[in-house]
């Protein structure tokens, strides 16, 4: 058995290059892991950030994610600061963080990493990241079904076609978005987590200071090219074909100066108007900017070229002691009130709509640190980096809301509109028969959600609870949730 | 394509569940040279694809293949009988080390597919000459822990060899028309290392 010639080709190009600063042969896994407590904060920025800004009341819930026109809508238009309260207003009582007994459960555990790594790494039922994920956003709901990662996910890179499926043979989403895509930071801040009012002498003039934690939001996207590709199962000669993944995840403390107040009338403009403006600035306590791409050239015959494959990641981060972060932006908004008073039933109507414009004018700046690992194996010492935004990138808010006395009850209808990099939407219904209340809506936030629910309120109790379904992220497929609030006074 | 180069997207799409198999299904036709895929035999003879020494494959997916469960080789070959009597083909699929000799059929019945060449798979056929004459033998092979697990500790190591044996009794015209290379695998229990 003597040495001859041997046919070799192999998988790979070239070994990754010894000897960089990082420890960049052992792969993005070992990277990953390497670098995992050094990362681990911003890696739970990202998933509280998404909860803290994704909260909604058991009404609005109830109404499939309709916000109403109130001082609850006052973040998204500052002149709802000064609208009363009390007219579409709704006591709902205590919301019950039900959405926490979600976590109970072993799929959405990750306390069992620490305290039961047998039942964390259950090859049957053990941790889900997108059964949290998806329990995370909908904390005010209990997840009926939460949002499950498919049991197998099948990559076929054959020369009969490409296609990216699930265990049964179903398409898998390779496109998915939420919020702006997280790929740059805004000075659009979320809602704050914790917000103190800091009293001022001057009526309608209100002064806030609160922490903030949350995320522009998360991107997979893939090249027209690939797109095509998985839609016929076929590749093109000569062609690349690419898939970016992004998120981002931010945190700091804001002071925001806001102003609202009933205008004085309008001639010729019957109803009410209410205007306001607010300005906030935010000192950054951390960012992080996370962006990959992976991406493959096929050759003249339209086989994968060995030599074109490729991949590379970035990671941008800024926290204090490392770097700075800072911005302002200004808001305004205008809301009428329209008291359709009338004889018999529409005694009483009334309309409502609303505009505010958020971020008119914006500005965000952070100073951090980029590190960066690529297919050859190269990887770099944290650079400092610099990402910012701004100038005129505004957010629309745009809603209304009539109701009216019926011969039988009362009856509410809504509708409000959010451009916000992304659109999203929703219509609600809510029908008043003494102590309770029926609602109802729909509405889309990059898939469609419904919602339906109840409330009572009787003496110095009230419940409310709400049924909701939302499509589960990634991998889709409607999920169902719970939501119960309790109310006393005495 | 270049199986590491899909880690990030793996890790993207399947890596954040400790149920979730991930399954990828690749080609290795086209690391075997093309004039070796196919060919014509007039005589009596043993051919090989792409030779004696077989196909060196190195698998770099890195971690991956530490956390590995199954694998599966399907090959499928077309055979056309080009005599004027029928033709007994047989087919054999053998698995190597990048370590053993330059003959990777020389193993006999070694079972230990770590230390030496071992059968993974055979098939044969009798083509009956005139109209009728063409056939396909298809070699499917499971690697589990418990169906040959020398072998899927092989595919482990990320390196082998792998190479087809014809046997034939007349003329013959052959083809490779699949290859097919499956593996599977857990990524989250990688977190478990």
């Amino acid at each position: 058995m003597g040495e001859g010639s041997r046919t070799t080709n192999t998988l790979e190009t070239k070994p990754p290059r010894r000897g960089s600063n990082w420890t960049a042969r052992r792969g993005v896994l070992e990277y990953i892991r390497v670098n995992m407590t050094m990362h681990r904060w911003f890696a739970f920025l990202l998933i509280l950030g998404l909860a803290s800004g994704l909260a909604q009341s058991v009404r609005t819930q109830g109404l499939g994610g309709l916000l109403l026109p109130g001082p609850e809508a006052a973040r998204y238009n500052p002149a709802y600061a000064a609208y009363p309260a009390g007219n579409y207003g709704y006591n709902e009582g205590f919301r019950l963080p039900i959405g926490l007994l979600g976590f109970l459960r072993q799929s959405a555990n990750p306390f069992n990493y620490f305290f039961n790594k047998e039942a964390f790494f259950d090859k049957t039922n053990g941790f889900d990241l997108l059964t949290f994920y998806d329990q995370l956003i909908y904390l005010d709901s209990f997840l009926l079904n939460p949002a499950r990662s498919p049991d197998e996910v099948v990559f076929t890179l054959l020369p009969s076609g490409i296609s990216i499926t699930d265990g049964q043979g179903n398409r898998l989403r390779t496109n998915f978005s939420l919020g702006t895509g997280g790929s740059a930071p805004t000075s659009l801040t979320p809602p704050p987590l914790f917000g103190i009012p800091l009293p001022l002498p001057v009526p309608g003039l209100s002064l806030e200071l609160g922490l903030f934690l949350g995320t522009d939001g998360l991107s997979i996207t893939p090249s027209d090219t690939l797109r095509r590709a998985l839609a016929s199962g076929k590749v093109d000669p000569n062609t690349e074909y690419s898939l970016t993944g992004s998120g981002n995840a931010q945190a700091g403390i804001s002071l925001g100066m806001a102003y609202a107040a009933a205008l004085p009338t309008v001639p010729g403009l019957e109803g009410q108007l209410y205007g306001g403006v607010r300005g906030e600035g935010f000192y950054g306590l951390g960012y992080a900017e996370a962006n990959a791409t992976a991406k493959a050239r096929t050759d003249d015959q339209g086989q994968f070229d060995t030599n074109g494959t490729s991949y590379t990641t970035k990671l941008f981060y800024s926290y204090v002691g490392n770097g700075t972060g800072f911005g302002v932006r200004a808001d305004v908004g205008l809301a009428l009130d329209y008291p359709l008073v009338g004889s018999g039933q529409d005694k009483n109507a009334r309309l409502t709509v609303g505009l505010g414009i958020r971020n008119l004018v914006g500005f965000s700046r952070w100073q951090g640190s980029e590190v960066s690992l690529d297919s050859s194996g190269t990887s770099s010492a944290p650079q400092p980096a610099t990402r910012s935004s701004g100038g005129f990138r505004p957010a629309f808010y745009l809603n209304g809301a009539y109701q009216s006395p019926l011969e039988v009850g009362n009856l509410l209808v809504g509708a409000d509109l959010l451009l916000d990099g992304a659109l999203s939407g929703h219509v609600g219904l809510e029908y008043g028969l003494g102590p309770a209340r029926l609602r109802g809506g729909v509405g889309y936030e990059g898939g469609l959600v419904f919602g339906l629910g109840g409330g009572f309120q009787t003496g110095g109790f009230s419940l409310d609870t709400a049924l909701t379904t939302h499509q589960a992220p990634f991998f889709g497929g409607l999920v169902y949730g719970l939501a119960l609030s309790l109310g006393f006074s005495f | 394509m270049q199986l590491r180069y899909l880690l990030p997207l793996l890790l993207l799409a399947t890596a954040c569940s400790a149920h979730t198999l991930t399954t990828i299904k690749t080609d290795i036709v086209p690391f075997i040279p093309e004039g070796s895929r196919s060919g014509e035999i007039n005589v009596t003879s043993t051919s090989y694809i792409p030779s004696e020494a077989g196909q060196a494959i190195s698998l770099n997916l890195g971690d991956t293949l530490k956390v590995l469960e199954e694998a599966r080789i399907k090959i499928r070959v077309r055979l056309e009988n080009t005599g004027s009597v029928p033709n007994d083909v047989s087919v054999m699929a053998r698995i190597a080390p990048v370590s053993d000799s330059t003959n990777i059929f020389d193993g006999g019945s070694n079972t230990d597919c770590r230390t030496n060449d071992c059968l993974l798979g055979q098939g044969s056929l009798t083509l009956p000459s005139g109209s009728n004459n063409a056939g396909v033998i298809e070699i499917e092979v499971p690697l589990t822990p418990t169906e040959k697990p020398s072998a899927l500790e092989l595919i482990k190591s990320g390196q082998f060899r792998i190479g087809l044996r014809l046997q034939m009794n007349g003329s013959l015209r052959y083809g490779l028309e699949q290859g097919e290379l499956t593996v599977q695998a857990r990524l989250f229990q990688l977190l478990n290392r």
